[in-house]
């Protein structure tokens, strides 16, 4: 059909256009296209070249290649630590996330309006409230005299010192299920969206309990947005900075916080470039073989369209 | 001289042909129908008609002058599109003023022909409206106005009805057909509803695999259909098996079941297999014995003006209409005899499909 | 018994309470202490004071930096939405070498660690000589809200009716005429929402912008951030505060607009 769409807006001559048509494509994307690989090419390339050079306290920078960065990074216990650290962050608040976020969507969905427009509103408006000023209210919640400390010392559960999540596992955990999770409902309620809930009163009718219908009817058919959400939530809780780096702090470091620390306090440009891209390189494995992993499993029953 | 000409007209898709060397001439005035089923190459036609594909051989000619190379936007026929594209941004005086302004038309002008324009289907009330804020049928005489209201010599409809429901379909066909009278605009309508094409047309083209079959006018086409495709295509038909015989004066004819039809003008030589349509309300039933054949009516169907029942027969499973005068005269399990008349026999012949030629009768 | 599927029980708004509560109480106790009457981090139990939003106007550099990132969310969206606009009827409408791999490339920023992007930024920016200055930072965002406008933008091409534009050249319409009239306007509402969601996303990005900020040239959630890393007290309540208002306003003119759910689909 393209070739009847393209003649719509050209001129008559088929010569003219057909030049016309092989041209006009890359004359629209040029610009982007540039932009894109000046601005994002020669930057990660450049990153990419530092990661070989060698730092010396003294020296700085020398352009000279070495394998000692990424022998370091991939061979270091203290890199492994902050490693898994940080994916074993990533895979609890992705589990989490999909056992807050996935239920939610669909008690959303099952609401009437106004009570869905507003409480879709409700869950998904913090995605655009700014991390830090997300992140400074659990600071505020879960520190040494917040509101969690004073509300279990009123209780009696807590000594007269409060209790403080500042720079747990847990505390960093929490507050990241919480700026994530609503990536997980976005997402579920993505595919609820184009699920047909009769076939819900399909099952009823075919004497299915509401909570089998939600098992074996509902969630099946949502499940490839809980799995595309799970990806989201996984590669961003891998890759992200604010929170670990102000609940966490220089105790819980992760990758994105070493990173940081590489380059702005240490000032081992080199060291922290092998680190990200051993970041960049580990997200994309994990983002590509996920997807195809998903995409053979269910390509027959939910693929899309 | 004709109107519009199109001289074997052809567009072929790589190396799918989708309109196959098609001519047609039609007169000024005329309203000429497009039929045929999906992908039959009637919307394609349309299409290089209207300018929005090229033809891959073959000339467009309108009123003397060749438009086949032209730009859409030059050739100036209205069109209405099965989705009505109405523009979701503009009210309804600014679809159909639009290609007045782009014809630069003053706009004292502009606002009296819009006027008229609405006048003419009806929608003189709805100015100010945007196309969501209408109904199917309104959005539909909005399209017919902003296609009519720049005066094109030619009216382009493209499955214009297909987005109603019967009902309202029904009326429109009505109205359609009068503004198309009162207006005397050349309009060439593609529909794949035989209905809606034997109803409204001066002629209809029946096309099939990128071919005109037939192009008559829409009682010669369902009395005269000129192959087997246009009778199943255009109505029911009962289409049965025959044997060319010899005739009492030694002409050619057809014998079904003791009923003969002539043959002598068809050019039929030799013997052997052919096909006849008879149309279901050309069938007569009668008590058993007393027709052609005998049959058990197998099903009987109810559907308001007729009844429409299926008649196990030696020939066939046959299809035959009565009128509903009162309760229905047979009922399911029912033996009956069958019977018809010698001019409701039509011989068919099954033209080839493609280009391999099929053996003649030896 | 009445069992209806597509009603919610007893458990599971109960379910949806605790939801909500745990969504809103950070917000929530930000806003309580921006309240505080105390020069230290408390809750207002004693009477409510607008001291610490007082206290913002004193600070011209966190006024500086809000101005810097309103500045710098409006250049690099709308920068964004330019480029965007042109490449999405390429890609939505042509069959061409190269379709795919631009695709993807114009949608890498979403695959790339924020934190990757700013050290490759602040190498290449500072190699280049324009380390700290307010155009690197507008090059960096529209690199990372580009993939935002472009996937409103695709969506609106693609959602657009291709037989208005016919209709219109059988008008008499030009193609230019037919683009401007007919093509862009009905684009607008995904280019509106696309500029608003690169607007939002450049705004409050932090990751990157560390890298590539300088002390003159710096945004409001990095000004905050180093804030943190020093102290906290109640003026990051107070000034969250108003962060929190202005966002929520602009929410919902987006949702208005657009449908919060509908843009955000095209987040992550």
């Amino acid at each position: 059909m393209t070739e009847t769409v393209m003649e719509t807006t050209l001129p008559r001559s088929p010569n003219r256009a057909r030049r016309l048509e092989r041209w006009l494509p890359l004359w629209l994307t040029g610009p982007a296209a540039v932009f894109f690989l000046v601005l994002l090419g020669m930057p990660l390339l450049m990153t990419l070249a530092l990661s070989f050079y060698t730092f010396d306290y003294t020296a700085g920078i020398e352009k000279t290649l070495t394998f000692t960065n990424y022998a370091e990074v991939l061979f270091d216990g203290y890199f492994h630590e902050i490693f898994l650290r940080t994916y074993a962050i990533s895979l609890v608040t992705t589990v989490l996330c999909v056992l807050l976020g996935a239920p939610e969507a669909y008690i959303l969905y099952r609401m009437r309006n106004p009570w869905r427009s507003i409480f879709l509103l409700v869950t998904l408006g913090p995605l655009l409230i700014s991390v830090v000023v997300r992140t400074l209210g659990w600071v505020l919640l879960i520190g040494g005299n917040g509101l969690l400390s004073q509300l279990l010392q009123g209780l009696g559960l807590a000594g007269s010192r409060g209790v403080s999540l500042m720079y747990t596992h847990t505390g960093v955990v929490i507050a990241m299920v919480h700026v994530l999770v609503p990536f997980m409902v976005i997402s579920v309620w993505a595919s609820l969206r184009k699920v047909d809930l009769s076939t819900g009163d399909a099952a009823l009718s075919l004497g299915a309990k509401p909570f089998t219908v939600m098992r074996r009817v509902i969630f099946p058919q949502v499940l490839p947005g809980v799995l595309s959400g799970s990806l989201i939530v996984f590669a961003l809780t891998a890759s992200y900075f604010a929170t670990p780096s102000i609940i966490g702090g220089r105790r819980l470091k992760v990758v994105a916080t070493s990173v940081y620390d590489e380059y702005l306090s240490t000032m081992n440009w080199p060291l922290g470039a092998s680190i990200s891209i051993v970041l960049l390189l580990l997200n994309v494995i994990i983002v590509m073989s996920y997807s195809r992993w998903v995409e053979r499993r269910f390509r027959r029953t939910l693929g899309e369209g | 001289m004709s109107f519009l000409t199109l001289d074997s007209l052809t567009k072929r898709y790589g190396d799918t042909t989708a309109v196959d060397a098609l001519d047609l001439s039609i007169e000024r005035g005329e309203f000429v129908s497009l039929l045929g089923p999906s992908g039959c190459g009637k919307t394609t036609t349309l299409q290089m008609i209207a300018g929005f594909a090229l033809p891959s051989a073959g000339r467009i000619v309108m009123d003397g002058r060749d438009m086949t190379d032209l730009a859409p936007n030059a050739r100036g026929f209205g069109i209405v599109f099965q989705s009505y594209a109405l523009f979701p941004h503009m009210t309804v005086t600014e679809n159909v003023g639009f290609g007045l302004e782009m014809r630069k038309i003053a706009a004292p002008e502009r606002r009296r022909r819009i006027r008229q324009a609405l006048a003419l289907v009806r929608l003189d009330h709805l100015n100010d409206r945007y196309p969501r804020e209408l109904s199917g049928g309104q959005r539909q005489r909005v399209a017919l106005a902003r296609a009519l209201v720049i005066e094109p010599p030619l009216l382009l409809l493209d499955e214009p009805l297909s987005n109603l429901d019967a009902k309202l379909r029904e009326e429109m066909q009505l109205e359609l057909r009068n503004i198309q009278r009162n207006v005397g605009t050349t309009t060439l309508m593609v529909t794949h509803d035989q209905g809606e094409a034997l109803s409204m047309s001066d002629r209809v083209v029946v096309m099939d695999q990128g071919r005109a079959m037939q192009i008559a006018e829409p009682f010669r086409a369902y009395e005269e259909p000129a192959d087997i495709f246009v009778s199943t295509f255009v109505g029911k038909t009962n289409l049965l098996e025959g044997q060319v015989a010899a005739g009492d004066n030694g002409q050619p004819c057809v014998d079904l079941v003791g009923q003969r039809l002539d043959l002598s003008g068809a050019g039929v030589v030799g013997a052997g297999p052919v096909r006849v349509s008879i149309r279901p309300e050309r069938l007569e039933m009668t008590a058993c014995r007393q027709g052609l054949v005998d049959g058990k009516v197998q099903t009987r169907q109810f559907v308001g003006d007729h009844w429409l029942y299926q008649i196990d027969t030696p020939v066939g499973l046959l299809l035959a209409t009565c009128p509903n005068c009162g309760p229905a005269g047979f009922d399911v399990g029912d033996e009956v005899g069958v019977r018809w008349t010698p001019d409701s026999m039509r011989l068919l012949q099954d033209r080839p499909r493609t280009t391999l030629s099929v053996g003649g009768v030896s | 018994m009445s069992v209806d599927s597509r009603r919610n029980g007893r458990l599971a708004l109960a379910f949806h309470t605790l939801f909500v509560i745990f969504l809103m109480a950070p917000l929530v106790v930000v806003i309580l202490v921006a309240f505080t009457p105390k020069g230290y981090l408390s809750y207002p139990t004693a009477g409510f004071s607008l001291r610490w939003f007082r206290e913002i106007l004193e600070r011209p550099d966190f006024i500086d930096a809000f101005y810097h990132s309103l500045n710098l969310g409006i250049v690099a969206a709308t920068l964004a939405t330019l480029l965007s606009i042109p490449a999405a009827l390429a890609l939505a409408r042509f069959r061409f070498a190269g379709r795919e791999f631009l695709n993807g490339l114009f949608l890498s920023p979403l695959m790339i660690p924020h934190i990757v992007l700013g050290v490759a930024f602040l190498r290449f920016f500072s190699e280049i000589g324009i380390g700290g200055t307010f155009a690197s930072l507008v090059f960096a965002h529209v690199i990372i809200v580009m993939p935002y406008t472009l996937r409103l933008v695709l969506a609106a091409v693609m959602g657009l009716d291709r037989e208005t534009e016919r209709a219109a050249v059988s008008l008499g319409a030009n193609p230019l005429t037919s683009f401007r009239r007919i093509t862009l306007p009905q684009m607008l509402p995904g280019v509106a929402g696309g500029w608003m969601l690169a607007f939002i996303t450049s705004f409050d990005e932090l990751t990157m912008t560390v890298f590539v900020a300088s002390p003159s040239n710096t945004t409001l959630p990095v000004k905050m951030y180093n804030y943190i890393e020093q102290t906290i007290d109640p003026l990051l309540a107070s000034v969250s505060t108003v962060i929190i208002v202005l966002t929520v306003a602009f929410m919902l003119v987006l949702d208005r607009f657009y449908g919060l759910d509908r843009v955000l689909s095209g987040k992550g």
